[in-house]
């Protein structure tokens, strides 16, 4: 196995758990948003604060500074188009994550624990935690297409 | 863009989705095997049996289906020892899920609504259920070595 190797292969799992755990953490909020149970929603809703900040964001930084050395050690160019999409959408799902979606997170576990889960803030800051994480995850689908199309190659 | 680059695609993306899901319940699963309330890993088990059917058993047959149609399809032979280990490596995870996960994932919820969420049985038989998905996600992260490092080409 050569080194380029490897960091594909760095590359490529991290990514499995960034939008993998992203898309299974959005199946499991419709189930407890079908299940009708507060603490249920709960439940979930802590593990999205959490995951974010321990899991996502480390593996996102996985990928690009992995994905930025894999360019520098292997055949491709920053000038690749495919590449500069790639680094654009990473940058602004990043930003989303940490700018929108974990404050958000934030707000929402506090007005859980303060007002309820059936308080109209809980639910509005839940619907537009869960809005915002569908387009973010929507833009990871659009990026491992990108990584394997490679338009412009 | 042509056909290849779309069934590739979807394969990729179904195989991110199934091992990158898998991996996520296992992240969690270690944070709710430390926490003090024992029905956080009961819960997760239930959550796990759940998923089963509804999302890890789908996107691992995507996974295989469009797998096959890239070789058909490619330029890849099913005589490559990269294509022969990883057939056998699903085919090993496979009988892991169909045999044990899956039936002993359904016991849980039984096992839990019989005992209660918090009883030493249930909470024992979730922890062999996780041990065995940790294991069973060595051999898949083992077959996405192989896919990204092709050995013999």
């Amino acid at each position: 196995m050569s080194r380029y190797e490897l960091w594909k292969y760095l590359h490529i799992v991290a990514a499995m758990v960034w939008v993998g755990g992203a898309t299974v953490l959005q199946v499991l909020n419709l189930k407890a948003a079908g299940s009708g149970d507060p603490a249920e929603r709960a439940r979930i809703g802590g593990w999205s604060q959490w995951l974010g900040q321990s899991v996502f964001m480390p593996a996102s930084i996985v990928v690009l500074v992995v994905g930025v050395v894999m360019v520098l050690d292997g055949p491709w160019e920053f000038s690749d188009p495919w590449i500069g999409l790639g680094l654009i959408g990473i940058v602004v799902t990043v930003v989303i994550g940490a700018v929108f979606i974990t404050p958000t997170g934030k707000r929402l576990n506090e007005a859980m624990a303060t007002r309820g889960p059936q308080d109209p803030v809980s639910q509005q800051l839940a619907r537009r935690v869960t809005l915002l994480a569908r387009f973010n995850l929507l833009l990871l689908v659009l990026l491992v297409f990108d990584m394997v199309v490679k338009p412009g190659t | 863009m042509d056909g290849y680059d779309i069934v590739k695609f979807i394969h990729i993306l179904a195989a991110v989705i199934w091992v990158g899901a898998g991996l996520m319940l296992t992240i969690i699963s270690l944070r709710a095997g430390r926490s003090t309330d024992p029905t956080e890993i009961v819960k997760l088990g239930r959550d796990a049996g759940w998923l089963g059917t509804r999302f890890f058993v789908p996107a691992s047959l995507t996974t295989l289906i469009f797998g096959i149609i890239t070789v058909l399809v490619g330029e890849w032979s099913f005589g490559d020892a990269w294509i022969i280990i990883g057939l056998a490596g699903f085919a090993i995870s496979f009988i892991i899920g169909a045999g044990f996960l899956g039936p002993q994932s359904e016991k849980i919820g039984e096992l839990a609504d019989e005992h209660g969420e918090t009883h030493p049985l249930v909470v024992q038989h979730v922890k062999k259920v996780l041990g065995v998905t940790r294991v069973d996600q060595l051999i898949i992260l083992a077959v996405v070595l192989d896919m990204v490092v092709k050995p013999g080409t």
